[in-house]
């Protein structure tokens, strides 16, 4: 068994009580963004990638890595893989599933960072920093989830436009994105109006032949909360679906 | 809980917050084309906006797919339903979707719903200039089952241009001309100048003659009934159109005003036609059958020579006054009185009588001359 197969094996037999987990979620957190890019590097797994990450998502709630604390691990990792040239930005070569993980996982962990934090204001300027405001995404594996990190990041990105009619991912990092955005919009200010992308994703995704239950219920969510209703709150778990 | 909301803005009548909101509301629709309460919930939200293609133009790929072969009927339905809020033909101006939604609709049931949607979304493909071309003739027998259309309704008030009644007049159907005429003509809506020409030149030009009355009695009763609508006053009318004012009603009466006047001329026309051959006929006629001065003895069958409609029981009376065709009952009113001959005007064609003494048959001039009395 590789190492990456024996830390998944060892961490949901761990589960998140453990206070070892509690500890170390730096650790585990790039651990797993360490072994995701190891594993792309290896050409034979390359093709193999998907079940890979519906382990690691299936792990996410399990390990609690969407802890806003680890947003700036992840932000780091996702520097670390792509180049900035006069503002188009590029992964470094090998490095595509790394930041698309990356990207996933630091805009899970936004979603938990509060507004107004400290947390938030250091991950802006880190991210201002190297990614301009104009920064074109296009070709990137992540596309969809760095335009959402910018828009949430970068201020007066709001009407920024978000092309969703490529966007097709497995059922699994659809189900994970949908809950991801769904929270992202449930964070923001009252009364204040969901952004067109957000609604044309929503859209999008409902649009698709059989989503996943969940997709719907999180599509559903980000335009119940435009129309003004009173969404009740709902938690990630058991929202994931067999690949 | 989105439908709750959706009926709770419809109710409230608040439109400034469903127009704010027509990117949710519409991001709805891929979900509620599957549930019969969403959908009605929907609709309801959609309906009660004036603004043109309500819908968001991202959904506007959506509705092909729905209308394809394959999809269920239901879906299909839903499609066809959205259809007039969504302008789907601008994301796809091809033949094919336009032939897709012609198959969806004759494969779905009919209901005035349905009906109204669909007359709804050929009109205002009709009046696209880069897909009208692509309509298919047999689309147009939709206006045939002329369904009542909304108060506010895009494809009424765009098909009224020039452009379009051009393309109906050159079908050469008059059913369909007529039924048409009927759609668009309202008194929610102002007719654009060249359109109301176009129109005014139809009536004189296509709906002269004789055999026409039928089409011109139901174009006069629709025209009596939008003007007796603009004459009861703004109230009426402010309720779906809050802005018009004395100004706009005046206008819309003189258009109208304009079309009935056109109407009653070729009615006329028409009218003195018949009397002159009604006329001649007198001296032949009277002595045959005993005429009551106020009533007209329908003591004789009709027969089914074109366009004769009209069969009564043997023995009863017909008033004058209910005869078929307005502008020659009022033009014996006022200038014959009661004459036996309306008798024939109302059935225009051949008599047979029951207990005279033979058939009478008479031909007036568009059938060809000539009198035959038995």
């Amino acid at each position: 068994m590789d190492p990456v197969s024996e830390m998944y094996l060892l961490l949901e037999r761990i589960g998140r009580d453990s206070s070892a987990v509690q500890r170390s979620r730096v650790s585990i957190a790039t651990f797993f963004l360490q072994a995701t890019r190891i594993e792309i590097l290896n050409e034979s797994q390359q093709l193999d990638w998907q079940p890979d990450i519906t382990r690691f998502l299936r792990l996410w709630d399990l390990i609690e890595l969407a802890n806003p604390m680890l947003a700036v691990t992840y932000l780091d990792a996702f520097l670390g893989y792509v180049n900035v040239d006069r503002g188009r930005v590029t992964e470094r070569p090998g490095s595509e599933q790394g930041a698309r993980v990356a990207s996933l996982c630091l805009l899970r962990a936004l979603a938990g960072v509060d507004s107004g934090s400290a947390t938030l204001k250091d991950i802006r300027e880190r991210y201002v920093a190297v990614i301009p405001s104009d920064a074109n995404f296009e070709g990137l594996l992540c596309y969809h989830v760095i335009n959402v990190i910018h828009v949430v990041l970068v201020s007066g990105q709001e009407k920024r436009t978000i092309s969703w009619r490529d966007y097709g991912p497995h059922a699994q990092e659809h189900v994970f994105f949908a809950n991801t955005l769904a929270q992202v919009i449930r964070k923001g200010k009252q009364g204040e109006k969901v952004p067109r992308w957000a609604l044309r994703f929503a859209t999008h995704s409902l649009s698709h032949n059989l989503p996943p239950t969940s997709v719907v219920t999180d599509g559903l969510t980000i335009i119940a909360i435009d129309l003004g209703c009173d969404v009740p709150h709902s938690g990630t778990s058991g929202r994931y679906v067999d690949p | 809980m989105i439908s709750k909301k959706l009926e709770t803005l419809v109710e409230a009548a608040n439109m400034n917050q469903i127009h704010s909101k027509y990117k949710a509301i519409t991001a709805f629709f891929p979900y509620a084309v599957w549930q019969h309460g969403p959908l009605r919930a929907f609709l309801r939200a959609v309906r009660s906006s004036k603004q043109h293609g309500f819908m968001w133009n991202h959904i506007r790929p959506l509705i092909p797919m729905l209308l394809n072969e394959e999809s269920h009927l239901s879906l299909k339905q839903a499609a066809i339903l959205a259809s007039p809020h969504s302008q789907w033909w601008k994301a796809s101006t091809s033949e094919h979707s336009i032939q897709l939604f012609a198959a969806a609709a004759s494969a779905i049931p009919y209901t005035d719903e349905v009906g109204m949607s669909l007359v709804d979304t050929l009109l205002q493909v009709a009046s696209d200039d880069s897909v009208r071309s692509f309509i298919p003739v047999g689309m147009w027998s939709w206006l045939n089952k002329r369904p009542s259309l909304p108060p506010v309704c895009w494809g009424r008030r765009l098909a009224s241009s020039r452009d379009v009644f051009q393309i109906i007049r050159t079908l050469g159907d008059i059913e369909t001309l007529t039924s048409f005429l009927l759609l668009v003509w309202s008194e929610w809506d102002e007719l654009p100048f060249e359109g109301l020409e176009e129109m005014r030149a139809s009536i004189l030009e296509d709906l002269g003659g004789i055999e026409m009355w039928r089409h011109r009695e139901d174009l006069l009763r629709h025209l009596n009934h939008i003007l007796g609508r603009l004459d009861s006053g703004l109230e009426h009318l402010r309720q779906h159109d809050p802005d018009i004012d004395e100004g706009d009603i005046q206008r819309r009466k003189d258009q109208y005003g304009t079309l009935r006047g056109a109407l009653l001329e070729v009615d006329m026309e028409a009218a003195e036609m018949l009397l002159r051959e009604a006329l001649r006929l007198t001296i032949l006629f009277c002595p045959l059958i005993p005429i009551d001065r106020h009533k007209v003895p329908l003591d004789v069958y009709v027969c089914n020579s074109s366009p004769v409609s009209v069969a009564a029981c043997p023995g009863c009376l017909l008033p004058v006054d209910q005869l078929r065709y307005p502008s020659i009952r009022d033009s014996f009113h006022d200038r014959v009185t009661y004459h036996p001959l309306v008798s024939f005007i109302a059935g225009i064609a051949r008599f047979d009588l029951v207990h005279g003494v033979g058939v009478i048959t008479l031909h007036l001039p568009i059938y060809g001359p000539g009198i035959d009395v038995l």
